[in-house]
């Protein structure tokens, strides 16, 4: 079937006004917010309903075409390109479907930015657990996929913890309710239900094998008070001791530790709960910390002020540049190792602008390494990709399990855990839902 | 112009925070994209990528990318809004100045080009055209501009009445020449630099100290645009209407019950910092509630209409003064307040259309329903 075809075909499901194959736009769908290169899709689709993105992807696998979802655009690995393909944009879905008091929890449409989520929420005092950095342009669906760390890490682990049911459209165009939803006659209160948790195979798998086009989260009552303070150390494997127990003991909501330097770890802690709750944690976080002579306090204003307007500071990093990131997760015994490691490869490479960064799970910790360039010095740029490529690998040896994969990590993943029975069973389910291969091939190394 | 750019365009971090917030005060960061088919290419990072396309020519300008690029209303709210603080307002402004010298122009804003080419204003002959005395010297000239006389003739007959009560002698500009911000805007720099001359020595004839204006778009042109980009001198004190009458109104106000909601234009607002003004001025009116909508100050809605969009996009620009109009009714107030006739014309003709009870006033109206009648001669300034 021709281009113009394939792009009435599209039409004829979203309407005209909602695909294109016009360079001009095609163009600004070749990236994302990393250091990817580009990759031009055929064609962009922005469809408005589940019932839309179903007819999309049994077309795309009629026609043997590959899609790739995209939310806000705003993650670092490439997932959301497409060289080829559809890239399908969900924003149009959008809406708050139900804000459920009494179960405390939210449905929500996949396209929908947390910025205009939480704000809803808050403004009728409830919160969700998890938010990314990037909350002003980032989706819920985009964030599930990844699976979603964020603000909020130790008391509430990762956005994919925070669900309670998807609704996602499997390659073939069949729409699969999970959770206590599966039942047709229930609606979405608790996830670990009737069979298998299904959910659990959309979440983290950056459309691999469906697009998730709804969501139902936890929500949670507006905390009473949230208070936050400022920590320097000026010796690693002490501050990472104290992130352990802070962690351990689940004092707080998150920490978050921006700025990892030779001689210097800065970290926030962010502590939630009605007053005697916070005192008390806050009691518990300082007798932790007091241990440790490496270890300033430099008091809650600087942290407060970056919470006041977090959402929108969270981009200003970023005037160091467009950023190759290499996100993941390890145990704590192995954060110090990895921060050396990581930072001698950067290094080496001549890379000149970099930011090494931890943010605490419950059990282990996101290590973030951001290397900054100016995307006009193509010299930085293959340094930097050079880097990227020895990071990677040297994290999975480390025992690094990545957080956002797209398609910088696939071929890393699949050299590593190419002859493990995790990845022969991914392979095999890929096989099972998605035999043309068409959603999102090259993410997760499938 | 747009490689003057070049360093900052690439600067570009692709957040995408410069679509939709829906948090803190900022509701559509872009005022126009909710009201558009919603591509990358419809808000301000994909217009970025295509300007840096356009620079290394990277891809072919067609009329569909040109309403694409010119369905912004340059309201600087993507600037406002940008963690990397780009020079958004500054880039696109320089993307459409290389696009119009390489002869890349919307058919709407041709035709908007040649009425200014012919008539000195965008809209065309008057249908009823007075006579124009010869100028005399005035201290004081209020130049009301092209808008404002065509379409909103309450704010002249208000500004000449306030004036009147205040006893400050001045003369009305009396052409509807228009100060040629519709064609900077759009980046037609050589006609907007014909038409400023012509419209200055107009204005030049009355000799004035004081160059009194309403529109917010006039205020910027006179006071910046003519002398730092167009090479033009103006001979004399430009003044905005709101810092005008500021020192002279708050002990000749009388009390005036009602609430009302200011709108911040983008020009007087994000692109000249003159926020302060306007609601002291209307907080100087007893018995006045002023209360602010959802998205106020560096965080307002525009009202859809500049940058040329009221030109070529004419139903985006209507949606998006409805979504500003909603913002100011859900305030509670009976009145949305402006200074800018732009502004004002398109939230008369929106309440109009929504059949709401919110009215549009302009501030010169307001000011001049709270003046008290005029005073002793002898108290009046000359």
């Amino acid at each position: 079937m021709n281009q113009e075809r394939v792009r009435e075909r599209l039409a004829e499901i979203v309407g005209e006004e909602h695909v294109t194959d016009e360079a001009f736009v095609r163009l600004t769908y070749t990236r994302d917010f990393g250091t990817q290169p580009p990759r031009w899709p055929a064609y962009v689709v922005r469809p408005g309903s589940t019932e839309e993105i179903a007819e999309i992807l049994k077309l795309a696998t009629d026609l043997q075409i590959p899609v790739s979802p995209r939310g806000g655009g705003s993650a670092q690995e490439g997932g959301c390109q497409s060289e080829g393909g559809i890239v399908l944009e969900t924003l149009r879905l959008d809406r708050i479907l139900e804000i459920d008091e009494d179960t405390g929890t939210v449905t929500v449409e996949a396209g929908i930015t947390f910025g205009k989520l939480m704000n809803e929420l808050e403004e009728r005092g409830w919160k969700i657990g998890i938010a990314p950095s990037g909350a002003l342009a980032g989706t819920v669906g985009a964030h599930l996929s990844r699976p979603g760390v964020g603000w909020g890490n130790i008391k509430y682990v990762s956005q994919g913890e925070q669900v309670i049911g998807v609704k996602a459209v499997l390659p073939t165009g069949e729409v699969v309710e999970t959770g206590t939803a599966a039942n047709p006659a229930a609606d979405s209160f608790f996830r670990y239900a009737l069979g298998p948790d299904l959910a659990g195979l959309f979440i983290g798998a950056e459309g691999a094998f469906g697009i998730v086009t709804e969501a139902t989260l936890r929500m949670y009552p507006w905390p009473k008070k949230i208070y936050l303070e400022r920590y320097i150390g000026s010796d690693l494997p002490d501050a990472i001791d104290i992130f352990r127990q802070i962690a351990l003991h689940d004092l707080v909501c998150y920490i978050s530790v921006p700025v990892i330097k030779p001689d210097m770890v800065l970290f926030d802690v962010n502590v939630e709960g009605d007053e005697i709750e916070v005192e008390y944690r806050i009691e518990k976080i300082r007798g932790i910390i007091s241990a440790y002579e490496s270890v300033t306090y430099e008091g809650p204003e600087a942290p407060q002020a970056f919470w006041d307007y977090r959402w929108f500071n969270t981009g200003e990093e970023f005037k160091q540049g467009i950023a190759g990131a290499v996100n993941y997760f390890l145990p704590f015994e192995k954060l110090e190792e990895a921060t050396y490691v990581m930072r001698e490869i950067i290094e080496r490479h001549g890379v000149k602008e970099y930011a090494q960064q931890m943010f605490p799970e419950p059990t282990g910790s996101e290590h973030v390494s951001l290397l900054f360039h100016h995307p006009d010095d193509q010299e930085e740029h293959e340094k930097i990709q050079r880097a990227l490529d020895e990071m990677m690998d040297r994290a999975l040896a480390l025992g690094g399990a990545p957080y956002s994969k797209g398609r910088q990590w696939g071929p890393h993943l699949e050299r590593h855990l190419g002859d493990t029975g995790y990845w022969g069973t991914l392979k095999a389910l890929k096989q099972v839902l998605d035999p043309s291969h068409i959603m999102n091939p090259g993410v997760l190394g499938l | 112009m747009l490689e003057k750019y070049r360093q900052e365009l690439f600067d570009c971090s692709r957040c995408g925070f410069c679509r939709v917030w829906g948090w803190s005060g900022v509701e559509n960061v872009c005022p126009t994209y909710p009201f558009t088919a919603g591509w990358e290419t419809h808000y301000a990072r994909g217009r970025v990528r295509l300007a840096q396309a356009t620079l290394d020519g990277e891809v072919e300008i067609t009329e569909h990318l040109l309403e694409h690029a010119y369905v912004c209303t340059l309201c600087s709210s993507c600037e406002a809004h940008c963690p990397v603080d780009l020079p958004l307002t500054e880039i696109f402004h320089a993307w459409r100045q290389d696009l119009a010298e390489a002869g890349h122009t919307l058919p709407e804003h041709e035709r908007m080009i040649n009425l200014m080419k012919r008539y000195l204003n965008p809209y065309g002959p008057k249908m009823d055209e007075p006579e124009v005395e010869e100028p005399q010297p005035a201290r004081v000239l209020y130049y009301p501009g092209c808008t404002t006389t065509r379409m909103a003739p309450e704010i002249v007959e208000a500004v000449t009445s306030s004036l009147g009560k205040l006893g400050i002698d001045f003369a009305l500009f009396q052409e509807d020449t228009c100060c040629s911000i519709p064609l900077y805007e759009i980046g037609q720099m050589s006609e907007a630099g014909e038409i400023a001359r012509q419209t200055l020595e107009l204005i030049d004839a009355y000799e004035p100290e004081v160059l009194l204006t309403t529109c917010p778009a006039c205020y910027r042109a006179f006071r910046s645009i003519y002398p730092e980009e167009l090479g033009l001198t103006v001979d004399c004190d430009v003044q905005h209407i709101t810092e005008f009458l500021l020192p002279r109104v708050p002990d000749r106000v009388i009390e005036v019950v009602k609430k009302v909601t200011w709108h911040d234009p983008c020009i007087l607002g994000r692109h000249l910092d003159m926020y302060d003004e306007p609601r002291e001025l209307l907080k100087a009116i007893p018995g006045l509630e002023l209360v602010e909508m959802h998205s106020n100050r560096e965080n307002a809605l525009c009202c859809g209409a500049g940058g040329g969009v009221y030109f070529a996009a004419q139903r985006t620009a209507r949606d998006a003064v409805g979504a500003r109009l909603e913002q100011a009714e859900a305030t509670g107030a009976e009145e949305i307040v402006t200074s800018c006739p732009n502004c004002h014309v398109r939230f008369r003709q929106g309440t109009r259309i929504q059949r709401m009870e919110l009215r549009a006033k302009s501030i010169a109206e307001i000011i001049d329903e709270a003046l008290e009648a005029k005073r002793d001669p002898e108290d009046e300034e000359r």
